[in-house]
């Protein structure tokens, strides 16, 4: 009798086992359900910038729009080209990393770092590269994505540390093996958090070069902002509950969109010319972004008070 | 119960087979963004039923040599991916190239585009495909 029960308890277990697996591989193929509200107000947003689907014969799918971020990289790469000098004092310093401890803080100053890592590799002031970096190895711990900056990756970081261009191919790489440990991971809201700490901190740096060096190609460079700031709050959006913290920082985000959407927009259809054997295209198209310096000064301290939120 | 065992097997192996899938799409794409490009730092990535279709939605920054690359995880399918302006204009399809996996790209402004990656398949098979975007330093 005894040993019925053990073989029942098995058998139990084993079926438990099956079930948890067959449950998480459905999960893991399936994409997440949102609740009737919460796609409502994400399909009001993205109605707002999406045109209507005219190719016949497809499928529209909400879950299959995605919203991308110019790489942080680029705004350092305007800044270094702009002829501006290095500014450590902009930067983030990396003693306040311990601090950072809970996974709100730790995710989205994962970004901040990152992009003062870009910015200091840009301007190859290697001295201050190793302790940057010792702060995001430091925090994909706290993460759980030191998976992703393993050993390997660590090795290529540190062996190309003065080496400007292969070292931003390699810190691209990784961060793009982040989001995609997280996506694969359904941590997308890490993945988001750590692209808004980029986003604020690469705008925070452009504009507060802004107020030292007032130059119309910068002024520009910050009303370019606007459709990557919608794109941040439409990737973010779906997390407003996760805390008061995600709640405080999209409810400033999307009040610093406001600001943006007084810039006024003009757009010129030019159609573009292909280059089959270079395998090329070049836009032509032009569009016109008018911002004032007063909308310009509004936005440096909205940007202002919420770098202060996240790196605080 | 040996067939119990199987079937747990058998769901594992599936899951590690879909995770080296995905491994499988990033390395292939990623062998059109050599050295000389440096990436946004995100993927994307959709599963899509032969016919639908996935948009992205990014910003290119006017003086900057892009380069967008996608594929697809099924041997008998295709990707074709179009660019498209904020007015909905076609600036681009890999349509009009046997739909080259990587293309490049030269803004003349900054412009807020859509890039509509659609998935076909010869025999109706569901895939996943993947999107890189990158830059020339």
């Amino acid at each position: 009798m005894p040993k019925t029960h053990a073989k029942n308890r098995i058998r139990l277990v084993i079926i438990f086992l099956i079930i948890i697996v067959a449950a998480s591989i459905f999960y893991l193929r399936k994409p997440s359900d949102k609740t009737t509200d919460e796609v409502k107000l994400i399909e009001n947003l993205v109605a707002s910038s999406v045109k209507a689907e005219h190719e016949s014969g497809t499928i529209f799918h909400f879950n299959n729009i995605l919203f991308s971020l110019p790489s942080p990289y680029q705004i350092s790469l305007i800044l270094h080209e702009s002829g501006i000098s290095y500014n450590k004092e902009l930067l983030n310093t990396t003693n306040k990393a311990s601090d950072y401890v809970t996974n709100f803080s730790r995710a989205i100053n994962f970004g901040v770092y990152g992009v003062d890592l870009g910015y200091i590799n840009i301007y190859q002031q290697t001295q201050d590269a190793a302790s940057y970096f010792a702060v995001l190895k430091i925090l994909s711990l706290d993460l759980g994505i030191y998976k992703v900056l393993n050993q390997e990756t660590v090795n290529r970081i540190e062996t190309n540390i003065d080496n400007r261009d292969s070292l931003m191919v390699i810190v691209s790489e990784t961060y793009r093996n982040v989001d995609k440990f997280l996506k694969n991971n359904k941590r997308e809201d890490t993945g988001a958090l750590i692209l808004a700490g980029g986003w604020i901190e690469s705008v925070y740096v452009l504009t507060q070069e802004m107020k030292n060096n007032p130059h119309p190609d910068l002024m520009q460079r910050i009303a370019e902002q606007k459709r990557p700031l919608e794109n941040l709050i439409k990737l973010l959006v779906p997390y407003a509950e996760n805390s008061e913290n995600y709640k405080f920082l999209i409810e400033n985000l999307i009040d610093l969109a406001y600001t943006f959407d007084e810039i006024i927009e003009e757009y010129e259809y030019i159609p573009s010319i292909d280059f089959p054997k270079k395998k090329l295209t070049i836009v032509n198209s032009k569009s016109k972004l008018i911002i004032t310096p007063k909308l310009t000064s509004v936005i440096t301290e909205k940007i202002d008070k919420l770098h202060k939120f996240i790196t605080q | 119960m040996k067939t119990l065992y199987f079937f747990i097997l058998i769901t594992i192996s599936t899951t590690f087979s879909s995770l080296a899938q995905d491994n499988t799409l990033m390395v292939e794409c990623s062998k059109y963004l050599q050295s000389n490009y440096v990436s946004d730092g995100q993927e994307y990535k959709a599963d899509l039923n032969s016919g639908e279709s996935a948009e992205f939605h990014t910003t290119f920054y006017s003086g900057n040599h892009y380069r967008v690359a996608g594929v697809s995880n099924q041997e008998d399918s295709q990707l074709i991916f179009s660019v498209y302006d904020q007015e909905n204009h076609l600036l681009f399809t890999n349509k009009k190239f046997r739909s080259t996996p990587y293309w490049d790209f030269e803004f003349a402004s900054t412009l807020n585009c859509t890039i509509k990656a659609q998935y076909i398949s010869k025999t109706q098979k569901p895939g996943s495909i993947l999107l890189l975007i990158g830059f020339q330093q």
